[in-house]
């Protein structure tokens, strides 16, 4: 096979990867907080554009906004009831903490959705280039994540919450004593972190099946992505995303799928061993 | 005659662009109590953590006994004898005084609380043993610090401002700990200080760091009126 | 976790822990003990089943503890240990036809020897970059199995049904026993030397150092461990279970459930992953019969709760409330 439509496809996979992904450096960057659940917030939207799409007929792409809504007000739930208040805890803690939310919540859809696959029945068809095809639903879930990318660039850049937010992230005592409060930046950090989720998760369910687990095999690709690009570092988080996508495609061309899903957890070993700081690291903060 | 038991041969070591120590070289004497002063930042908690092992020397080695220790584990050269304390006491607060000395011991015979009953009686702690290491006063948690390299016999003692921070019969407590060590049980001591006072009362021999350098060595008086010294000092 | 005080006095009174004031406990341990033993005669195998299960978790529990309950580093890939004893030894015990006990000992001993190999590497992580790459060895280990390099020996993603040669009721003992030892273990260690370097390690591992203390050989000790008593329970546990595949005996479901009985418990006391283990595998029983589904949902809530509100497990609690001794044999 050409390797530059399977490295084109790798890009459109890599991209979502790395808004998927994207969420959890945010968070950590705003809170040091590794939130293990974040996949399920993955799986939460993939499921808001299911049912919406099923019982509502909605057009998929339109319930991207809906979706990214509802998950960004579910994390502010969460962060009040449980993440703020083992915000200033070792770290091991909190990653307990996630672990456990992670586990309610993938038991819980799993109970309510049953664990059948679900597929939205919906294609654009597809766009022909350098002589292969492209499904189209990625061409357009590449679009929207470049747009996102961008609204989330330029929101972190202008505005008034994304620059309380990257000050938090950089420096959380000199943020808190110009004023800013910090443990309403947090819980809005948190709850973007989880609308890039959805978002991402929304994404997801135009171009693949989905099922209640579908977390738990993410959340290892979003470890393994967040490490590549350095804990807290947006950009690093969609090199990452990108590295990986493209990685995990030639893998499953080229060899088999078994071992295309033992990239992620491969990188994420090896980038810890021997480059913990990733491409961008925020400076770690000890404990 | 005393020969040297601790030597630091022309030791650099950076941080980037910063050059903590530069060019280093010193040594110890056996059963002698030598100061290492210098104003903040000149470099003395850094070669401490190069000595015990915690930094490498980008340049230099470092000479315990004959013995080069310059590339060894923190925990490998406790063992061969070298005690180190913190500026900010670095004790297990959440266990007991009892337990904090039973584990330096790494005694192989077994007998770790038999000399850990002797250490509480040789430091006045006999109270305190069964009291979490974290409601001592500082003080105390200082001795305790000692009391702890010394379970596992160290000759060699690294100390960082161990009389900072106490109460003036804490701080001739340990002082008087020091030199019954010193003199008695023939332990050596490199001793980090602020405080002049304490230095010249108390040190045999005297090094002057400023800027990652030494500047100055040699016996109190010749320090105390050290051109360099001062000036590293006041200023000019 | 900072909210756990671990402030314990290292003192040894009586036998297993129990201060000779209380030789009531010891007589009430002494008449469950006989009625263990009795057990599989006067009841119904269903019930035995569900001893043998508790002998299980108690032994999962107890040795998770004895590595992320005293060091605090969070092994979240422990299962990686139970599905590769349990692989070596039902090959070794149906395939080469090796005495039962041998095959279960070689289990442990399997899941030793990749501790030991990985311990050096892993364990150089920190904290949370430890549980997390433990997770993602786990992951990479159990699709391993499933693939098909190793499948002419483990038979890949479906796995097969076997039948090792022992009765339920001897697999019952088995089990009573090694549960036993593992407390026993957990005892020595938590008790010991050792035990306290270990708890040292979690206060602060590089402090330790210049005590003379080599953290990475004690971690690595203490990892080495836990591996070894969960391969030997796994062994046992899945000659119970007849049917080996990949995705049952590396689920995560044998990290998560002792990982929660730990919690609630007491992480790094001796009776605490017991106490949780007993609770909860009726708990699960009673669940799982009447909510089949959402009893893992009920897990993950309760975790939650622990973590926020009693990080130190039930042990914790009654030691603050002056219930328990505050000594470290408990």
């Amino acid at each position: 096979m050409q390797i530059i439509p399977i490295l084109i496809e790798g890009l459109l996979l890599g991209a979502l990867y790395g808004l998927a992904a994207s969420g959890l450096s945010l968070v950590f960057g705003v809170m040091t907080i590794i939130n293990v659940a974040h996949a399920e917030f993955i799986m939460l939207g993939a499921f808001i554009t299911f049912w919406l799409w099923f019982f509502l007929k909605i057009n998929p792409i339109l319930t991207i906004v809906i979706s990214m809504f509802v998950v960004f007000m579910f994390c502010i739930f969460i962060y009040r009831i449980t993440i703020r208040r083992i915000i200033g805890e070792m770290q091991l803690v909190s990653l307990i903490l996630t672990f456990a939310i992670s586990i309610f919540l993938w038991n819980f859809a799993q109970v309510t959705f049953s664990s059948t696959f679900r597929s939205v029945d919906y294609s654009l068809g597809s766009i022909g280039f350098l002589d292969t095809y492209f499904s189209m639903n990625k061409v357009v879930s590449f679009i929207i994540v470049s747009v996102i990318i961008g609204g989330l660039h330029a929101f972190l850049k202008f505005s008034r919450i994304g620059k309380a937010i990257r000050a938090v992230s950089q420096n959380p005592d000199i943020a808190s004593i110009s004023g800013i409060n910090i443990d309403r930046i947090r819980m809005f950090g948190f709850g973007i972190g989880g609308a890039l989720a959805g978002v991402a998760g929304s994404l997801i369910a135009i171009q693949w099946s989905i099922y209640p687990l579908m977390g738990q095999d993410l959340i290892l690709k979003c470890f393994a992505i967040v490490a590549i690009g350095g804990l807290g570092s947006l950009p690093g988080s969609f090199i990452g995303g990108i590295i990986l996508g493209v990685a995990e495609n030639l893998g499953t061309r080229y060899l088999d799928s078994t071992l295309a899903n033992i990239i992620a957890p491969l990188l994420l070993i090896l980038t810890f061993l021997f480059w913990p700081q990733g491409l961008f690291g925020v400076e770690e903060r000890v404990d | 005659m005393s020969s040297v038991l601790l030597e630091v041969q022309n030791v650099t070591k950076t941080f980037g662009r910063l050059v903590a120590i530069d060019n280093l070289s010193l040594s110890v004497e056996k059963e002698r109590i030598t100061g290492l002063i210098g104003p903040n930042g000149a470099g003395k908690t850094t070669l401490f953590n190069v000595i015990a092992g915690v930094l490498r020397p980008d340049r230099g080695k470092v000479f315990y006994n004959g013995a080069d220790i310059s590339h060894l584990q923190p925990y490998q050269i406790a063992r061969m004898g070298i005690g180190r304390t913190w500026q900010l006491i670095r004790i297990f607060s959440k266990m007991t005084v009892m337990e904090n000395l039973v584990i330096a011991a790494n005694l192989k015979e077994g007998n770790e609380y038999q000399k850990a009953m002797e250490m509480l009686e040789l430091f006045g702690l006999k109270n305190e043993r069964d009291n979490y290491a974290g409601e001592l006063s500082v003080g105390q948690q200082k001795i305790l610090s000692v009391a702890r390299i010394l379970m596992f016999d160290a000759d060699l003692m690294l100390l960082d401002e161990i009389a900072a921070g106490v109460n003036p019969t804490e701080q001739i407590k340990i002082l008087d700990v020091i030199h019954e060590l010193c003199d008695q049980k023939g332990k050596t001591f490199l001793i980090i200080e602020h405080d002049m006072d304490v230095i010249m009362e108390h040190c045999d021999k005297v090094i002057c760091m400023n800027f990652g350098e030494k500047i100055a060595e040699g016996s109190c008086d010749k320090i105390q009126n050290n051109e360099k010294v001062i000036e590293a000092y006041f200023g000019t | 976790m900072r909210r756990n005080d671990h402030s314990q006095k290292m003192n040894s009174p009586g036998i297993l822990g129990i201060p000779h004031e209380g030789v009531w406990i010891y007589a009430i341990a002494m008449i469950l003990v006989a009625l263990f033993i009795v057990l599989p005669h006067v009841t119904s195998s269903y019930i035995v089943s569900v001893i043998l299960t508790l002998f299980v978790y108690i032994g999962y529990a107890v040795s998770w503890n004895i590595m992320s309950g005293l060091t605090g580093y969070v092994n979240f890939g422990y299962s990686l240990f139970l599905g590769i004893a349990s692989y070596t030894s039902v090959i070794l015990i149906i395939d080469y036809k090796i005495w039962w006990p041998f095959g279960w000992i070689l289990g442990g001993l399997s899941a030793v020897t990749i501790a030991l190999a990985l311990g050096g590497i892993m364990l150089r992580l920190r904290g949370s970059y430890f549980a997390i790459g433990m997770l993602a060895l786990l992951l990479g280990i159990k699709l391993l199995y499933t693939s098909k390099y190793l499948s002419p020996m483990t038979r890949g993603g479906y796995g097969f049904a076997f039948i090792e040669p022992l009765s339920l009721n001897a697999m019952y003992y088995a089990l009573c026993f090694l549960s036993l030892l593992c407390i026993f273990i957990a005892y020595k260690v938590i008790t010991s030397t050792f035990g306290a370097k270990l708890i040292a390690i979690r206060e602060d591992e590089e402090g330790v150092g210049s005590l003379g203390i080599n953290a990475t050989g004690n971690k690595i000790a203490a990892f080495a461990l836990s591996a070894f008593l969960g391969g030997l329970i796994s062994s046992g546990h899945i000659a119970f279970q007849n049917y080996i595949e990949p995705e049952s005996a590396f689920n995560m479901h044998w990290t998560i459930v002792p990982i929660v009985m730990v919690l609630l418990g007491g992480p790094g006391s001796v009776w605490g992953p017991v106490i949780g283990a007993v609770i909860l595998t009726f708990v699960e029983e009673f669940l799982w019969s009447h909510f089949t589904q959402a009893y893992m949902m009920i897990y993950g809530a309760v975790m939650i709760l622990l973590v926020m509100l009693m990080p130190g497990g039930i042990i914790e609690w009654l030691k603050g409330r002056g219930t328990l001794p505050k000594i470290r044999t408990i």
